[in-house]
């Protein structure tokens, strides 16, 4: 039986090392870490963990479509720093205004096309093109960051990050640099678009000319027959994207244009002397670490939009009380999303003096979503994101441990449950009062007795140690082991007990939830009978 | 343009998927003999008829205006089958040059095969037109007068004259004479169809100017290219290049195309309708039954009042021969009905049901007059004798109907129930029929109610109720029927006893 671990890396990893390069030396401001925790130690999670807790699918989700970033690496490590969780809180605060958060996609959008054209630009073989897609994306670029810089200014963010990226943005597009790029970059743009030939076809030869006076037949046609297709919505003709460029016709036709237009062209190949290295580093981190927030937030906006709700939670040391209201497992709500229908929202909670959640009831009854969305909502609150849910608070950790059963054949029930409490021993020994130790159904395969018994005696050991648990079991004993546990029971619906309600309730398990509820429904429950027999 | 508006004032008729919820109504009321009668074979106007019988329109301006199309369509008939036959040839020309089929659907083949269709279909709008010409001034109908009307603003003769002389010049053309500029990456982009202004220059004449620009030291102005045939990938940039060039021609040609094409085809689906009314009518005149465009009220007030009124299902399958049955109900909210077997208390069900639908689709109704409340929906609950799933239980399965129906329930609804809740014993019967029955009257719902359970019936006939009527089937005291329902007290038998014995009793019964 597999233990797996959030273990604290032992150096700062690559990640780590990249960002604490680029906040100091060269000024430019960090949207992840403030600047004198460039260096803070972060938990490096460990990959059979993140499965179990099934945050692997979750950070999948929400890196679809965002290959481009290197963007797992901040996800996979969770800082273990309340002033980092405040820092990151701030800035998806601010990005939750709607108005920056479009200008922020906008600029997404803006520096992703900047980079393909940049590689067709570097891609293509004829000068002709390769001058034309640096102006493009040099044009693209300047969009973007004007763009950006006009929505942080309009915007003001509160959050230390964007103020310090506002006050970055504002002194780079007032540098020389970039000044003389954008005035290039239109002068010659404008003289681009002066460029109009004709090909007159017929069969296999084509002629070329610059354009004349020729009026446009195709307008002519169009609004001839305006009145007759006016509320047509169809298209019928298909768009057949064909890679340009690739033919020797093509090559050809970019000869005689050059010839027709020799002047345009020779500012455009000065322009592409000058400016072949346009980008700037600083804008190039910001559109990165950008990525992280927009990323979580696209992710979680459908589910907000459907009315599920989300929090900032509060960080309290650890061994003080935890809750969180109305909070639910992000994947199950999720995919139940995608399948028209709402996942049920529990409340979990630890008081003063409590520290082992044990959960019991109903079969399917959601027990392990509920363990599962505990470890979920801890790493997302530690990440600094926004988490499901009312109201939150949540401690930081610096591990989570996660056991879960696993379909493994067992050849030999002895060797194996022996093999595993060693290694059980072995990790709970590593076990801090900062961890937070998940199981699910151990030692299901035992005998009653003998799960009892190993479990009553591991959550002994981790109440010794005085860490957060959070045990899956059947077993309802588990529940009496010491003041420091507390109980949390799946509950069915009391009109008829096959129906789950994925509600669960920390209350004491009460070992006839199924007989009591089928009694209810035929009337013979002991008080029932009473009140019938009045 | 605007398509033809028949059906609704306001807007043209979209047809639907069939609604399952209805199909109980249309079961229990026989409307597949009424729509067979109205299709004479055609599926168009069995699909529309059967859609708007069960739409259950409640605006009386929707129902008047569908009442003057009518009446037009009734008094020229010949108008209505050219125009839908006109409509039937426009789509068979459409059929002829498809679109929107993705192998086609570069541009130079989307805009031969709109060239072709606009040549085929132009000349069927000069003929659209004749007949709104023709017809034009002896239309009444809004309906109608305003189609025509649109046909003869929309489409003066110099404007199809202009489309039909650019679908000639497109037709005739030979090669293509495209512009462009530079886009992103100095891709060509914006390609525009040019109309050329001179006659193209021969090669001779190309050479000597060529010469004479060198001579001068003036740059060249034109260039010359071949694509080889066995060039493919040049050959298909060419292909590219004029597709970008003809796209937005082709798509609009097709797009005008394809609306002339929606024009004819929404005319056959509008006409499509009264074509049945009219079917229907000749197959009731034929057989002398009388019909007449009833007069619908406002739903607030429960209004039913009739002469003659009679199942039009029954009337076709029997050819005639039904007894009509005068009624006045004004001011009822329940309706029972009591009384012998076989004595046409579920056909007399049947005339309202019936009545309510074709009232409100906007036709007229099987009954020398009828006056009656609209209703939010019809809702009808008979009794079924062959239950297939015998598992269930009758009663359950009744209740669990009952239980669809009240789901869906709005008031100022009629309810049609049939022998409902006779599958049990009188007393439980009857106790459920009343919470039923008291419970949608409560609701602002109507109820006509066939039934056998006295203890019910005459439950509620003790009430004394004012909105309450009370009808029996007539017997005469010799035990014959007369097939008409008159009002008074429900009577405790249900003479199943005559059924019996005539049927024991009869030769060929006896064994």
């Amino acid at each position: 039986m597999p233990w797996r671990a959030v273990v604290k890396a032992p150096h700062p990893t690559v990640e780590q090392a990249t960002s604490e390069a680029e906040v100091t030396p060269l000024g430019y401001p960090s949207l992840l870490f403030p600047a004198d925790h460039a260096g803070d130690h972060t938990s490096h999670a460990d990959h059979a963990c993140m499965v179990d807790l099934n945050l692997d699918q979750v950070i999948d989700g929400i890196l679809r479509g965002r290959r481009g970033w290197g963007l797992r690496s901040l996800y996979l490590a969770a800082p273990e720093s309340s002033e980092v969780v405040a820092y990151r809180q701030a800035v998806f605060s601010d990005l939750e205004d709607h108005g920056l958060h479009s200008g922020v996609r906008d600029f997404a959008g803006s520096m992703d096309r900047v980079r393909r054209y940049l590689h067709l630009s570097s891609r293509v073989e004829s000068g002709f093109h390769r001058w034309g897609w640096l102006l493009h994306a040099a044009l693209q670029y300047c969009d973007a960051v004007d763009a950006l810089q006009g929505e942080l200014a309009k915007a003001a963010p509160d959050s230390p990050a964007l103020s310090a990226a506002r006050k970055w943005l504002r002194a780079y597009t007032s540098s020389s640099a970039y000044t003389t790029l954008l005035a290039e970059t239109r002068r010659v743009a404008s003289l681009m678009a002066t460029v109009e030939f004709v090909m007159d076809i017929r069969g296999r030869e084509v002629e070329i000319r610059r354009l004349g006076d020729e009026p446009d037949y195709g307008e002519c046609v169009c609004s001839a027959f305006e009145d007759l297709r006016r509320d047509a919505r169809r298209s019928f003709v298909s768009r057949r994207p064909t890679e340009y460029g690739l033919s020797y016709l093509e090559i050809q036709l970019a000869e005689c244009i050059e010839k027709l237009y020799p002047g345009e062209i020779a500012s455009l190949a000065d322009f592409a002397r000058k400016h072949a290295d346009f980008v700037d580093e600083g804008v190039v981190q910001l559109d990165r670490e950008f990525q992280f927030y927009m990323a979580y937030l696209d992710y979680i906006r459908p589910l907000q939009e459907a009315g599920h709700a989300f929090c900032y939670p509060a960080i309290s040391p650890s061994g003080s009380p935890l809750h969180a209201r109305g909070t639910f497992d992000l994947l199950l709500a999720k995919k139940l999303h995608r399948e028209g229908s709402q996942v049920v929202p529990n409340d979990f909670s630890v008081d003063a003096g409590e520290r082992i959640l044990v959960i019991t009831g109903a079969n399917q009854g959601g027990k392990t979503t509920f363990a599962r969305m505990i470890g979920q909502i801890h790493y997302l609150a530690a990440l600094g994101c926004p988490v499901p849910g009312e109201e939150a608070r949540l401690m930081l950790f610096d591990k989570i441990l996660t056991h879960f059963e696993r379909e493994e054949r067992i050849e030999d029930l002895r060797g194996k449950m022996e093999d595993d409490l060693l290694r059980i021993d072995a990790i709970l020994r590593q076990t801090t009062p900062r961890t937070i130790v998940i199981m699910n159904e151990m030692f299901t395969s035992a005998t009653l007795t003998d799960e009892r018994l190993l479990g009553e005696s591991i959550l002994r050991r981790i109440d010794a140690i005085g860490c957060i648990g959070v045990c899956v079991t059947f077993i309802e004993e588990l529940a009496e082991v010491g003041d420091s546990v507390v109980s949390f029971v799946a509950e069915v619906s009391t009109e008829d007990p096959t129906i789950r309600t994925y509600r669960i309730r920390k209350r004491h398990p009460d070992g006839r939830a199924y007989a009591l509820s089928i009694a209810k429904k035929y009337r013979l429950t002991r008080r029932q009978i009473r009140g019938r027999l009045r | 343009m605007r398509y033809p508006r028949l059906i609704y004032p306001d807007r043209v008729f979209e047809p639907q998927d069939e609604r399952s919820d209805d199909t109980e109504l249309a079961k229990d009321l026989e409307l597949k003999t009424l729509l067979d009668c109205m299709a004479d074979g055609d599926a168009l106007v069995r699909q529309v008829s059967r859609q708007l019988l069960l739409e259950m329109q409640t605006s009386r301006e929707t129902i008047a205006y569908r009442n003057g199309v009518l009446s037009d369509c009734l008094a020229h008939p010949e108008m209505v089958r050219d125009l839908y036959s006109l409509a039937e040839e426009a789509l068979g020309v459409g059929k002829r040059y498809p679109m929107g089929i993705l192998s086609l659907s570069t541009a130079p083949s989307v805009l031969g095969n709109a060239v072709n269709l606009l040549g085929g279909l132009l000349p069927r709008m000069e003929r659209l037109k004749g007949l709104a010409e023709e017809y034009g001034d002896h239309c009444a109908s809004d309906g109608l007068g305003d189609f025509f009307a649109m046909i003869l603003r929309e489409f003066p003769k110099e404007h199809l004259d202009a489309l039909r002389c650019h679908i000639d010049t497109l037709g005739t053309q030979a090669g293509f004479y495209i512009s462009a500029g530079l886009g992103p990456g100095n891709v060509p982009t914006g390609h525009t169809l040019r109309l050329r202004m001179h006659r193209r220059r021969s090669r001779l004449e190309r050479l000597l100017a060529d010469f004479a620009n060198r001579l001068l030291g003036r740059p060249p102005d034109s260039f010359t290219l071949h694509v080889h045939y066995r060039d493919e990938a040049s050959n298909v940039a060419l292909d590219e290049f004029k597709h970008r060039g003809l796209r937005s021609v082709a798509n609009v040609l097709a797009q005008s195309g394809d609306a002339l094409l929606g024009l004819f085809e929404s005319l056959r689906r509008e006409l499509s309708f009264y074509l049945g009314c009219m079917n229907l009518h000749r197959a009731l005149s034929e057989l002398d039954m009388p019909v007449a465009f009833p007069e619908p009220v406002g739903m607030r007030k429960p209004v039913l009042r009739a002469r003659e009124l009679y199942d039009p299902c029954l009337a076709i399958t029997r050819g005639g021969e039904v007894v009509g049955n005068d009624l006045q109900a004004d001011g009822k909210r329940l309706l029972v009905i009591t009384g012998a077997n076989q004595g046409g208390k579920t056909t007399f069900l049947r005339a309202i049901g019936l009545a309510g639908l074709m009232m409100q689709a906007g036709m007229f109704v099987a009954a020398k007059a009828f006056r009656a409340s609209c209703s939010r929906r019809f809702h009808s609950h008979f009794r079924r004798r062959e239950d297939p799933d015998m598992e269930a239980g009758k009663l359950e399965e009744e209740l669990r109907r009952m239980n669809t129906i009240v789901e869906n329930l709005e008031p100022e609804s009629t309810v049609l129930l049939n022998e409902s809740f006779a599958a049990t014993n009188e007393r439980e019967g009857s106790e459920i029929a009343e919470q039923v029955v008291t419970g949608l009257l409560e609701a602002g719902v109507r109820v006509v109610y066939v039934t056998h359970l006295h203890e019910f019936a005459d439950g509620f006939y003790r009430l004394g109720c004012g909105d309450f009527l009370f009808l029996r089937a007539e017997r005469r005291s010799d035990g014959r029927r007369t097939f008409r329902v008159v009002s008074g007290r429900p009577e405790e038998t249900s003479f199943g006893r005559d059924l019996h014995d005539r049927i024991f009793s009869s030769p060929d019964g006896v064994n």
